[in-house]
């Protein structure tokens, strides 16, 4: 081992009922090339550090990435003190700091001028990542992207685009003009059975707020095997890429060997990507637990339909044998016509069978409902009606464990497939806004579908959901969001029409 | 065709049966088809299923011929016992939570005079009401519950479900205030 060593960081606003994914990943390039390393939760700390008022009220400030008050602020900098602590006490040669989303860079900008004011005599290298640094936010970081402006102002030393799995084990072994080191110019990892796997050693699961019992966050595979037309996720993974079923199946095993925990969030976009894939995992899982009675594995993962001749009553039956729990199903629309515009590629017959499936198996679901679509008509809207009072029997039995519906409908996101054609289908913005999601936004194809009437049917939805019974996750905030909507409506006077740029 | 009705008009129970010296004997009080049985070993697994008016309240299965010879006991052990197991039960073929089904269960035992005695000899009072799925004694067995079937189930499930703490059951669990639901239905009225 090297006299190298690296304080690895995540910072607020994130889950908290789980430690964060990256800190394994990254203790796990760490142990890959025998680097010592310590781990330090800014997120739990915070958490556990103030009042639940207190954390709401950061919390909101880091989605917004704007203090509302000096008080606050001061919070935050008693959190930002402990990382100080820590240099002092560990003094890394490196500090890896995971800026996961836009929602961080407050945080992460607050932190890093922190620590440059506290501690500019101790020797250490910066070193940020995460989806976060390719994020704008004008009051902090100008025109440009965070990463470019933490290096530009020299906050960080590095900064890691992309995948960090390989490129953070290169810098650490001084490869610093490896791709995606400070430059946008890395490539998608292919391979992910080759990346070093997480390690869960020094970091302790039940110190989060779990509900009933701990869960890890493991990742399976990447990228997404279709192109949905209001997602972004082939902007960052243009290939779906997995790890074999085996491989996977084998880690999960470990982590409880090293942890005790037996459920597990995948990241994925999609645990059954592929069916081959999926069926190898599941099929190792049910053969490590007979092989092993008190590994009693239970997962939960984005899920996507299929047909019933792709996916079988046996797949069903496995799944629940393997341990599926919970599947995180984008079923988004109950129209035929409206899930084809969006690309999903399953029909109505294929939700039927999924659902009686896995109300025979036991196999829970949070339903996703994208309402107010682009070429969604109110026939289309009732029909979403419809289908809740049909589904109603799997609310109730809670094998539909949830439902989230998200408040005002579609937000056309960048570099998704809507973008490209939003010429073609007539896509107009109201907004000048730099927000990366854009929410008003009227269609000339479907003029009916305006602003207003988003917010309506999203809260019809709503309202019919929570009558019948389904839990509507985040209902208080949703309600709350749809009064704050509501109130920008009737703000809004006659505006600048704004058309969408192609990218 | 799936059933989506909320009323429970059909069950389907899966029955574990242990054998003693026999296999234990069981009716049910409604009509019934065997829809499928495997034999392994001493243990019979059987699939019955149970249509029933959307009316009915209760599920009662009686479990007879149990006698003293089929506890097997050798060296002052038991070796094989006669028991019959409601292992899992689907409503309208949804898979209930077995800890539900436990805990409306209730087994009204029918002691063998054996027991009685052994009872008798050692001070204890038998219990004439048992929750279980699992029935060791000749006897009724009855689940009871409310129609509509799945409005009776969502709450049991909430009254069962254990939050440890409040994050999970904000963000996770849709759990609603009243003010906020009276607020929605201000909204609603306000867009239509």
């Amino acid at each position: 081992m090297n006299n190298d060593k690296v304080l690895i960081v995540s910072i607020p606003t994130q889950d908290i009922t789980r430690p964060p994914g990256i800190l394994a990943i990254l203790a796990g390039c760490c142990e890959s090339i025998n680097m010592d390393y310590s781990i330090l939760d800014l997120n739990l700390y915070m958490y556990n550090q103030f009042s639940d008022d207190i954390v709401k009220g950061l919390t909101r400030d880091f989605l917004d990435n704007n203090f509302k008050s000096t008080q606050n602020e001061n919070y935050y900098r008693k959190v930002c003190e402990h990382l100080v602590d820590q240099i002092k006490l560990c003094r890394p040669t490196y500090i890896a700091i995971s800026v996961f989303t836009y929602a961080s860079i407050l945080a992460a900008d607050v932190l890093l001028k922190h620590v440059q004011e506290v501690c500019p005599e101790i020797d250490f290298k910066i070193i940020i990542g995460g989806l976060g640094v390719n994020n704008r936010v004008s009051g902090i970081t100008g025109s440009k992207i965070f990463g470019e402006y933490c290096l530009d102002t020299q906050l960080i030393d590095y900064c890691i685009y992309g995948e960090g799995d390989i490129a953070f084990v290169k810098l650490l072994q001084g490869e610093i003009n490896y791709p995606g080191i400070n430059q946008a110019n890395s490539e998608q990892i292919l391979d992910l059975d080759s990346i070093p796997t997480p390690s869960y050693k020094r970091i302790n699961p039940r110190d989060y707020f779990y509900s009933n019992e701990p869960e890890l966050l493991v990742t399976g595979s990447r990228g997404c095997v279709r192109d949905c037309t209001f997602c972004d996720v082939a902007q960052y993974w243009e290939k779906y890429v997995y790890k074999s079923g085996n491989i996977m199946a084998d880690e999960l095993f470990n982590i409880w060997k090293t942890t005790g925990v037996q459920k597990f969030d995948f990241s994925d976009s999609l645990i059954n990507g592929s069916i081959k894939t999926f069926r190898q995992l599941n099929h190792r899982l049910i053969e490590l637990k007979s092989q092993n009675p008190d590994f009693n594995p239970k997962y939960k993962g984005q899920f996507i339909c299929r047909p019933r001749n792709q996916l079988k009553e046996k797949d069903y039956m496995e799944m629940a044998q393997a341990g599926a729990e919970t599947l995180v199903t984008g079923i988004e629309s109950f129209s035929n016509a409206v899930r084809d515009h969006m690309r999903k590629k399953f029909d109505n017959d294929s939700i039927d069978w999924h659902f009686e499936m896995c109300a025979k198996y036991g196999i829970k679901n949070v339903l996703l409902l994208l309402s107010g679509y682009v070429t969604e008509t109110l026939t289309d809207h009732e029909l979403q009606l419809q289908y809740l009072k049909k589904y109603q029997i799997y609310a109730l039995s809670r094998t539909i464990y949830a439902i989230n519906i998200n408040i005002g409908g579609l937000s056309i996101t960048p570099g998704t497939p809507l973008i490209d054609m939003a010429g073609e289908l007539g896509i107009i913005s109201h907004d000048n806004a730099e927000s990366s999601f854009d929410t008003n936004w009227t269609s000339l194809s479907n003029p009916g579908l305006n602003n207003k009437e988003r917010l309506r049917r999203t809260t019809e939805l709503v309202h019919i959901a929570y009558k019948l019974g389904y839990k509507v996750l985040h209902f208080n905030q949703k309600v709350t969001e749809a009064e704050q909507k509501y109130n920008n409506l009737l703000d809004a006077v006659d505006r600048p029409v704004f058309k969408l740029n192609s990218v | 065709m799936p059933n989506y009705s909320i009323y429970v008009n059909n069950f389907q129970l899966e029955l574990v049966l242990t054998r003693g010296i026999n296999y234990p004997e069981w009716s049910i009080e409604h009509d019934f088809e065997i829809i499928s049985q495997v034999d392994t070993n001493d243990t019979q697994t059987i699939m019955v299923d149970i249509p029933i008016d959307s009316s009915c309240t209760s599920l009662i299965l009686t479990n007879f011929g149990k006698t003293d010879q089929d506890t097997v006991i050798e060296n002052g052990q038991i070796v094989r016992d006669q028991t019959l197991a409601i292992n899992r039960v689907w409503a309208n073929a949804v898979l209930l939570e077995q800890y539900l089904i436990k805990d409306q269960s209730q087994m009204m035992p029918d002691y063998n005079q054996s027991n009685l005695n052994y009872a008798k000899e050692h001070n204890i009072e038998l219990d004439k009401v048992l929750y279980t799925d699992t029935l060791y004694y000749n006897g009724t067995w009855k689940f009871n519950f409310e129609q509509p079937f799945f409005k009776w189930y969502n709450r049991l499930l909430f009254e069962k479900l254990k939050i440890f703490n409040h994050w999970v059951t904000q963000s996770h669990l849709g759990i609603a205030d009243e003010h906020q639901i009276k607020k929605l239905k201000v909204l609603l009225e306000c867009l239509s």
